[in-house]
């Protein structure tokens, strides 16, 4: 069952302290189309690379502080983050090869 | 067949309205339809607001809750629903073979082509680079975070009208940047826009670049050069939405099908028959010329029906030019 941690500007810091995995942040809102039709794939995501990162998420209603201190102008907007870095942030809906790679890239 | 395949009689990649009216007319056939959804389940549709065009609803309707609509229906009369994204295509023999972004291999006896437009964009370095910093393709997704500032709408046609009509409820104001003197929109539009306070048209602007700052990537607005006396001007913006209209997503199908001008698919006339039997075209992928939720909904049940009569042994229209001889008495 995927784990993906819902996180707010309280969690956050929690989240990315441990630097043992990689970690892939999904930004998204209730109201937005796109980001609801990355679900199922971010899930899926979750689930096949346990092992390798840890995956988050990101309501920017709930937690506009978040998304705002990271500069996140547009959702959904995927962010992979390595140590204190992030490496790769994935704008829109994509095919989920386009995650697996930059996740992979990033181990 | 390996647990990695499926096979259907008819096999549908898209889920617009016209996928998903293929959908159902499939399924009632008896045709056991599989649907491939695509990276945007649900199409333009799901990212437009109110839907006012679409018969059957007397008071405006929202896009995401009509395309939900349209699947349910589908779904009750026995279609399957795919989540996948179609990466390969092999049309070269049949069945058709259609593998998946994950390995997933699709063989079908017919295949319906619904995967409809994708946004275009200006094709500037400079967008590409503010991508997520201010420039976006979805004012539902992303006019969120500019309340209370300035954003540009590029475009002139519904789309563009659309989006700043929505966008000018949420921004302090709305910038509506186009390269003619005249919209393509809907008068019904247009006269909704020229009456809205908050939004201004520059006429006769062509943008040549997006400028901002980096690190994070911030827009603070486009360049735009006069179409009449070739004038730059700079437009300050938080944003900039681009709705220069929608290019048919037909990539996967490069150099197997007959295309128009524009790389929409070409079909017979009065037909959605690809120039490859067994393999029909409907909605926006193919329809250069009206590119509507009703058209092409009336598209996919047309495809849906001549898949039924190919695989029952009939032949399929031809896409070449109709015999000369062949015309109506004048």
């Amino acid at each position: 069952m995927a784990d993906v941690k819902s996180l707010n500007a309280a969690s956050f810091p929690a989240f990315l302290a441990d630097h043992s995995k990689v970690k892939v942040v999904r930004f998204w809102a209730t109201w937005c189309r796109p980001c609801t039709m990355l679900e199922p794939t971010y899930e899926a995501l979750a689930d096949e690379l346990a092992d390798i990162a840890d995956f988050g998420e990101v309501d920017i209603d709930k937690a506009s502080d978040v998304s705002g201190a990271l500069g996140i102008r547009s959702v959904p907007t995927v962010l992979v983050i390595k140590g204190t870095t992030a490496v790769a942030s994935i704008v829109g809906s994509n095919a989920k090869s386009s995650y697996l790679e930059a996740i992979r890239k990033a181990v | 067949m390996s647990s990695n395949t499926s096979h259907s009689k008819v096999l549908i990649v898209g889920s617009g309205p016209a996928g998903y009216t293929a959908a159902i007319y499939a399924a009632r056939a008896g045709l056991a339809p599989i649907l491939v959804s695509g990276l945007e389940p649900g199409g333009q549709l799901t990212i437009t607001t109110d839907v006012e065009n679409y018969p059957g609803f007397a008071d405006p309707v929202q896009g995401p809750w009509l395309v939900d609509q349209m699947k349910a229906q589908a779904e009750r009369v026995g279609t399957r629903f795919v989540s996948d994204t179609i990466a390969s295509v092999d049309l070269s023999e049949r069945p058709f073979r259609l593998e998946g972004d994950d390995g997933h291999v699709y063989t079908a006896d017919s295949l319906i082509i619904a995967t409809g437009a994708k946004a275009r964009w200006l094709g500037l370095p400079s967008e590409t680079a503010f991508m997520g910093g201010g420039v976006s393709a979805c004012a539902t997704c992303d006019g969120f975070f500019y309340r209370g500032k300035t954003v540009i709408v590029v475009g002139g046609g519904n789309t563009a009208v659309e989006e700043a009509l929505f966008l000018a409820g949420i921004a302090a104001s709305v910038v509506l940047v186009h390269r003619r003197d005249s919209l393509r929109a809907e008068k019904v539009l247009q006269e909704r826009l020229f009456a809205h306070p908050a939004i201004e048209v520059i006429w006769n602007a062509r943008v040549e670049e997006i400028v901002g700052t980096q690190g994070p990537p911030t827009v603070t607005g486009v360049v735009a050069r006069d179409t009449r006396d070739g004038a730059p001007r700079l437009i300050p913006a938080d944003g900039v939405f681009v709705a220069i209209g929608h290019a048919p997503a037909t990539d996967i199908f490069a150099g197997q099908l007959a295309t128009k001008p524009g790389g929409y698919l070409k079909t017979a006339p009065d037909s959605t028959a690809t120039d490859i039997p067994g393999v029909f075209a409907a909605g926006d992928v193919t329809d250069d010329q009206f590119r509507q939720a009703i058209t092409a909904a009336g598209q996919g049940c047309m495809a849906a029906l001549e898949a039924d009569r190919f695989l029952a042994g009939a032949q399929p229209p031809t896409t070449a030019p109709a015999d000369a001889g062949d015309r109506a008495a004048s």
